[in-house]
């Protein structure tokens, strides 16, 4: 229950932080960072699949209600909570998997966390950027992922370093 | 026994992701701007509510420049040519309508703008007032220096506004100024500083460092409203003018608008409408045609411009 309300808590702190910090950060109108997507990521390892997939959709289709995208979001973070398994077998192993616990950098070493990170924001923010602008200059769509990206995987890891004293605990 | 259980789970999660994908594409592929605004605008008293008191404490870091920008104003309203007061006995018109009512097409109100974006392809600009305030769809925003974008949707303290950078959502039509060479003006998405002015015809002359303003074709701009200047263009297929135009107004820095009410859209409609081609109104979905630039109406537009005003 208390582990139920802690997440709670930050998934709303999250949405509250993209919705009025991230989605306004421009730098020249390239830069979009989708940082509450961390919430995908950082959720326990044995998080049941279907839990999973709803937290997925649901988290996606808060920030579409609130920045009005319609659907967009929820598309891209449907799809990373469908790949997450995936990419935590591939690059954090899968005895992690039955031990549980919350993905850190501490838990797991920061240069596989970062990994495991950036494959995580790339597979969000490839959909999410084709999507957005189908018809849009391929160069730009490119230089939109890569940027967002960097940027994105940096603010996920200075804002996870908090949890990572916590996550040992559990 | 335990593969085919395997089995089902993994089918089980696949099933569920695709349910749920589908839901969202269903969401994403049928939506138009309305309930695009619509939804910006159910989060509205929470989300712009913020946004509003946010916009408050911000607003005391920029009185410098604030007070700067109101007195540059000032010095140029009074640098414009003074109105001529007309004679009532001169003209037939009837005595018990104020005059400055018949002149009036355009009003002007002062907004704030408490939530606006650039780096998304369809972004959307929030202002502080509302339906209570007398703010409309379809109302104009103009920045000091150009147009920014247009009302689509308002509750009764807010609304939120198409900004002139949205890819798909946002076209006027633009004029060389001092030629009467026209095309459509909208957002390629690549630069929040630059938008296109398109197709205009390969004999017209122009410069690089031309100014670019609304022509009067719109329901919307008031005509001869400031855009941006030209930055270079080129021949598209030897038939017309790409023009990428340099927006006079920053739209990262927005921070004052005006809400412009056409007072005479609804009778300039109504009107075009019982032409016709001509463009039929609110119920028409596309943006594209409430934002005035469909190609096929201008004459009428024009008529009804020189006909109506003495």
């Amino acid at each position: 229950m208390i582990r139920f309300l802690e997440y709670t808590a930050i998934f709303l702190l999250l949405l509250i932080l993209q919705e009025f910090v991230f989605d306004n950060i421009n730098l020249g109108g390239v830069v979009n960072p989708y940082i509450y997507i961390m919430f995908i990521i950082l959720l326990p390892l044995d998080t049941p699949g279907w839990l999973l997939l709803m937290l997925g959709f649901g988290s996606g289709a808060a920030v579409d209600f609130m920045s009005g995208t319609a659907g967009l979001q929820t598309i891209a973070s449907t799809w990373l909570a469908f790949v997450r398994p995936t990419v935590v077998g591939l690059f954090l192993g899968k005895e992690l998997i039955y031990e549980g616990g919350i993905p850190t950098a501490g838990r797991v070493g920061t240069s596989r966390f970062l990994r495991y990170v950036t494959a995580l924001v790339l597979l969000f923010n490839l959909p999410f950027f084709i999507l957005e602008d189908p018809s849009g200059a391929v160069w730009m769509i490119a230089l939109r992922i890569v940027l967002s990206s960097i940027f994105s995987i940096g603010i996920i890891y200075f804002l996870h370093l908090p949890l990572v004293r916590t996550a040992v605990k559990a | 026994m335990l593969k085919l259980l395997l089995f089902l789970k993994r089918i089980y999660y696949v099933l569920l992701f695709i349910a749920l994908e589908a839901i969202a594409i269903g969401v994403f592929l049928h939506s138009n701007l309305y309930q695009k605004a619509r939804i910006a605008g159910a989060s509205d008293r929470l989300v712009s509510g913020i946004y509003d008191k946010l916009a408050d404490i911000g607003e005391y870091f920029s009185l410098r420049a604030e007070n700067r920008r109101l007195l540059d104003e000032i010095a140029r309203l009074r640098s414009l040519p003074q109105p001529v007061t007309p004679v009532l006995g001169h003209t037939a018109v009837d005595d018990s309508i104020p005059v400055a009512e018949l002149l009036q097409q355009y009003r002007y109100q002062p907004a704030r703008v408490i939530r606006n974006s650039i780096s998304k392809r369809e972004n959307y600009i929030t202002i502080d007032r509302g339906t209570v305030d007398g703010v409309e769809p379809e109302m104009a925003l103009i920045a000091d220096d150009g147009i920014v974008g247009y009302v689509v949707r308002c509750s009764d303290h807010f609304s939120v506004a198409v900004s002139i950078l949205n890819t798909r959502d946002f076209r006027t039509s633009g004029r060389i100024q001092g030629s009467d060479f026209f095309g459509s003006i909208y957002w390629d998405g690549l630069n929040h500083r630059e938008v296109i002015l398109d197709e205009i015809p390969k004999y017209a002359d122009m410069e690089v460092g031309d100014t670019v303003v609304t022509t009067n074709y719109s329901y919307i701009f008031p005509p001869d409203q400031p855009i941006g200047t030209v930055e270079s263009f080129e021949m598209v297929n030897g038939t017309f003018y790409k023009v990428r135009v340099r927006l006079f107004t920053d739209l990262a820095r927005l921070r004052r608008v005006y809400a412009v009410h056409y007072l005479e859209q609804e009778e300039r409609r109504a009107l075009e409408s019982t032409v016709g081609n001509a463009e039929t109104g609110i119920s028409d979905q596309t943006a594209a045609s409430v934002a005035g630039s469909g190609g096929n109406n201008f004459g009428i537009s024009d008529g009804t411009e020189e006909g109506g005003r003495p």
